[in-house]
């Protein structure tokens, strides 16, 4: 039905490279879509209009639905329209992205957090003495014996020139356009003391910001951009030797460093464009890792003053860096696992026609209330609650282990369940893997998942501006409140349809899969040797 | 000839003026005329309680009858049908010749069948016969009348002005059905462009007003941090201001407040939901370094703060709208709740950035739904580029904003972003229309002396014929 004739309905807007107007009068079939995170999604309306009307309409053009009070209540991009020429007349059947669409448009690879040796690889500058390799420190080592590191030495018998003979590893792992080194630690051990041999870390292109002698006993080097050195495009760790002409010895095996890694950060970008230091090297959280994201991946499209970001987040994200390109939508949607709790939206754009962000926790009080009358049907769980789950994987020799993973169940009394055994993928086995990943798989099976609908076709109370709303103006990414049976359920999406003059609700919880709850357990992590005994550990 | 009624005919336009098309009534030969007039009904879309249901087209049907001789049925059967099979069409209705014209607003739809039984041949040849046509037209929901033009009025941008301040309560609205309005703005070629402008149509059994609190001498505030005392300015709304200097604190928290119930509300004429814009000047030296975000906390709630960054580099004034609250939270509109209903708030303001300090002197609640039967708002971008000297108009029938040089003729502009719903007047109510002409942050100046004048229009929209 048209749009036009009544002061309480919604307008169109219909915004193209040569033309802006409002045309409720010529539209029918309106129906718009929101999700939680991202905000608006995808809308479908038919324009009547001569089909030579609106020749440039395409992704580069905006509708926009507004309601009487004059606020967006969707907002996208118009996809190539259909064309229709029909015994209903001429016109287009718009199909449009909402703005949320714009969390998928950059793509970049990115490094937050990164303690994986498969991004290091042997520097070209290194001569014919070296040895460089990713192993373990010998078992002389003393504290670091067996564990995982860069192990960097010259052979024994080589000549070494006077100051001359190198033995470098550099970091080939990924980083976004423009991003710097943010934070680098490392444990760093040698065989021996002498002042003949340099421990270096270079950060290119022009600084070594840590220069030693060679020395004997573990100690941990940490250097923050900006601080510690200022430039970090570049990044090697280093043996030089810079004493006089030599012969390696032949006789004992003492010429070695090693370089643990305890983590490699990335710089994080401000709103003003600067790249920055993160605040600690141990773990980023999840609200910086989004802060960084939105304005890198959103540059040039978002209001920096329109960009609301709780800091709140309190997950210790270890392992993040994505080597290939990624987007920031899933690089989001990765950290709902960490972050369960919080939600995004992409909100809709002001005078200045850039749009707005917000990353928020759900929150616990309901913002909108329900009734049971309001076609709500909430449907039964088939899903098992389990309290028990065998987590099996092979071991760096390929023998298979496995671990029994429990966790309390109220509802199960004393009942013991076990969930469906999950077996890690290779590479990535070790009991403390075994024990994230159960702990992970039982807590989604602790509980039934609740879900239900809602068809809403009145004005519902809004808590949060005390106001009574018209069901288009209904948001996800809030509790609702059903009245009857006190449920608070997350509004999860929202679909409006014109025709039928109601907003469908889709409440309840995400539910995740096995294979989603391992990958995003496991996301980017890689196992390195802990130590002589074959116990491997996350790194 | 002689007319003779009800009147149908086709027409160039809503208008007496205009050129009559085709006449059912009446013909050369002195016999014409139609019966079986059904004027049909709007058919409501949606269920009968439903939010935002509309109403669709209605079917306008009767049999024309005229007598010609062949050669005339001919020439008459043509012209009649190149009209019907035109894209729209205008229909007058006229019930006697005291009554008003209207006119339905008719489309091209399925034009009724002709059958043979209703041509009557009374003689051989070319001799005259009489025909009969049944015709059948989509219409708009409702007969539109001629347009009727309010008389200008001068809106002055003072919300303490003695006439018109920030709004005016228009005529009484003809007809019977919502209509959008057409409105003409004149004098904004002393407004900065791209900037935003407002245009709020309330609708209400009696008048509606915006409520003004007066920030500054006499306000009745509890002080906040680094809020300072009144200040006498005449350039200021009320003849004062109020200064948050931020000198301690530059986070979110509470500058000025009427959070009191029972000594110092604001009394406001009806439960429910106003949208709240509040008069901010930046006036230290270079304020478009400086960040600011502010909020109004309708208690216990606050809502979402809004970022205010000043686009001018050398002070200057606008209104910021900090969106809707509803007084008390949560009560839908029911007399039963009583009214008037002091409200209490407090103006939260952060600095977000910069060294500036700025000044409030007025906060402005203007009705929106639960206090008003209609409210409908249209946020303008005023382009950037436009003839000087030019009116600007916004037509809610077709849904445009244009602009007119003085002598009439189409005025130069960009395309102007449009947000919002056509200002929609209701017959019978008290219609309100307020206009504010510097919101947002992104011009250099609102300036209370100013005034802009305003001439609504409209095509009245009926349910019938007049009698």
């Amino acid at each position: 039905m048209s749009l036009y004739s009544r002061p309480d309905v919604l307008s169109v807007r219909i915004q193209t490279p040569t033309s802006d107007r409002i045309v409720s009068r010529r539209v029918s079939g309106l129906t718009f879509r929101k999700v939680a995170g991202g905000g608006h999604a995808d809308a479908q309306v038919h324009l009547n209009a001569p089909l030579a009307s609106y020749p440039d309409l395409g992704p580069d053009c905006k509708l926009y639905v507004y309601d009487s009070a004059g606020r967006t209540v969707w907002e996208g991009y118009t996809n190539q329209p259909g064309m229709t020429y029909t015994d209903d007349g001429e016109g287009f059947d718009v199909n449009a992205q909402g703005i949320m669409t714009l969390a998928s448009d950059a793509a970049s690879p990115v490094l937050y957090r990164d303690t994986s040796y498969d991004s290091w690889s042997v520097s070209g500058a290194v001569t014919p003495s070296a040895n460089a390799s990713v192993g373990t420190f010998p078992d002389d080592a003393g504290a670091t014996a067996g564990l995982g590191c860069m192990l960097l030495g010259f052979n024994p018998g080589q000549p070494l020139g006077s100051a001359a003979g190198k033995a470098a590893m550099t970091y080939t792992g990924p980083r976004a356009d423009g991003q710097l080194f943010g934070a680098v630690q490392f444990v760093h051990d040698g065989g021996l003391s002498s002042s003949d041999y340099k421990m270096q870390v270079y950060m290119g292109p022009s600084d070594t910001f840590y220069n030693a002698n060679l020395s004997t006993g573990a100690a941990t080097l940490t250097g923050y951009y900006s601080t510690d050195y200022t430039v970090g495009s570049a990044l090697a760790v280093i043996l030089q030797h810079t004493g006089a002409a030599t012969n390696v010895s032949t006789s004992s095996d003492t010429l070695w460093l090693g370089w643990l890694i305890k983590g490699i950060l990335g710089t994080l970008l401000d709103a003003d464009g600067t790249e920055n230091a993160p605040a600690r090297v141990d773990y980023l959280l999840a609200h910086e890792v989004v802060g960084d994201a939105v304005n890198r991946f959103l540059a040039g499209v978002v209001d920096v003053n329109r960009v609301s970001i709780d800091t709140g987040t309190s997950y210790q994200i270890d392992q993040l860096a994505y080597a290939d390109p990624v987007r920031l939508q899933q690089i989001i949607d990765d950290l709902a696992v960490y972050e369960p709790d919080y939600t995004w939206e992409i909100t809709p754009s002001g005078g200045n026609g850039l749009v707005g962000f917000a990353y928020r926790p759900w929150g616990t009080t309901p913002r909108y209330v329900i009734s049971t009358k309001d076609g709500y049907q909430r449907t039964g769980s088939d899903a098992d609650l389990c309290n028990r789950v065998v987590v099996s994987w092979a071991d760096e020799t390929g023998k298979p282990q496995s671990l029994t993973v429990s966790s309390s169940v109220p509802a199960l009394g004393s009942r013991v369940r076990y969930a469906d055994p999950v077996t890690l993928p290779d590479g990535q086995g070790s009991s403390a893997n075994a024990q994230r990943v159960g702990e992970a798989v039982l807590a989604a099976a602790s509980q039934p998942p609740r879900s239900a609908t809602a068809t809403i076709a009145r004005r519902i109370l809004d808590l949060q501006t005390g106001r009574m709303i018209e069901p288009y103006d209904i948001e996800p990414g809030y509790l609702v409140r059903v009245r009857e049976t006190g449920d608070d359920l997350r509004l999860t999406e929202m679909s409006y349809s014109h025709d039928d003059l109601a907003a469908q609700l889709t409440l309840g919880d995400p539910v995740y899969d096995n294979d989603q709850i391992i990958a995003a357990s496991l996301r980017g992590r890689r196992l390195i040797p802990l130590n002589s005994g074959g116990t491997y550990v996350a790194a | 000839m002689t007319t003779t009624y009800p009147r149908l005919a086709l027409t160039a336009s809503a208008d007496s003026d205009a050129d009559v098309l085709y006449e059912f009534n009446v013909d050369s030969d002195g016999f014409a005329g139609h019966d079986g007039v059904d004027f049909g009904a709007p058919e409501w879309s949606g269920q009968p309680d439903a939010v935002g249901g509309v109403d669709g087209y209605r079917t306008v049907a009767f049999t024309h009858w005229f007598a010609a001789g062949r050669a005339d049925a001919y020439t008459e059967l043509a012209t009649l049908s190149r009209l019907l099979l035109r894209a729209d069409g205008w229909l007058l209705v006229q019930m006697t010749e005291a009554s008003e014209p209207r006119w339905f607003h008719t489309w091209r739809s399925t034009p009724a069948s002709l059958s043979p039984d209703q041509v009557l041949i009374k003689g051989d040849g070319d001799l005259a016969g009489s025909w009969g046509i049944s015709v059948s037209l989509k219409a708009d929901p409702f007969l539109y009348g001629e347009r009727v033009t309010l008389d200008t009025v001068t809106i002055a941008n003072d919300p303490t002005a003695g006439t018109n301040p920030m709004s005016v309560v228009l005529d009484e609205i003809v007809g019977d059905a919502p209509v959008p309005l057409r409105i003409t703005v004149d004098g904004l070629d002393d407004i900065s462009r791209f900037e935003s402008m407002l245009l709020t149509l309330t609708a209400a059994e009696e008048a509606v007003m915006p409520v003004l609190w007066d920030i500054g001498t006499g306000d009745g505030a509890e002080v906040g941090t680094d809020t300072g005392a009144p200040v006498s300015d005449s350039s200021y709304v009320g003849g004062s201001y109020r200064e948050i200097s931020f000198a301690t604190e530059a986070d979110m928290v509470s500058r000025l407040a009427r959070s009191d119930p029972d000594t110092d509300p604001i009394e406001i004429p009806g439960i429910g939901s106003y949208r709240a814009i509040l008069r901010v000047s930046f006036p230290d030296g270079d304020p478009s370094t400086t960040k600011f975000a502010l909020q109004l906390k309708a208690a216990p709630t606050p809502l979402p703060a809004v970022t205010v960054v000043p686009a001018f580099s050398v002070g200057g004034t606008v209104w910021v709208d900090l969106g809707i609250a509803s007084w008390p939270l949560g009560l839908p509109s029911t007399t039963d709740a009583g009214g008037p209903y002091g409200a209490i708030f407090e103006i939260y303001a952060a600095r977000i950035s910069g060294a500036a300090s700025i000044i409030v002197d007025a906060l402005l609640l203007i009705p929106d739904i639960d206090v008003v039967d209609s409210a409908t708002s249209l946020l303008t971008l005023l382009p950037d580029v436009w003839s000087s000297d030019a009116v600007a108009v916004w037509d809610g029938d077709t849904e445009s904003f244009w602009v007119l040089n003085p002598d009439g003729t189409a005025g130069y502009t960009s395309p102007s972003p449009l947000a919002g719903v056509f200002p929609v007047a209701i017959p019978g109510r008290t219609n309100v229309l307020t206009v504010v002409t510097q919101i947002g942050d992104g011009g250099s100046g609102d300036v209370i002396t100013s005034s802009v004048d305003v001439t609504v229009s409209y095509l009245p929209r009926f349910l019938w014929p007049a009698p």
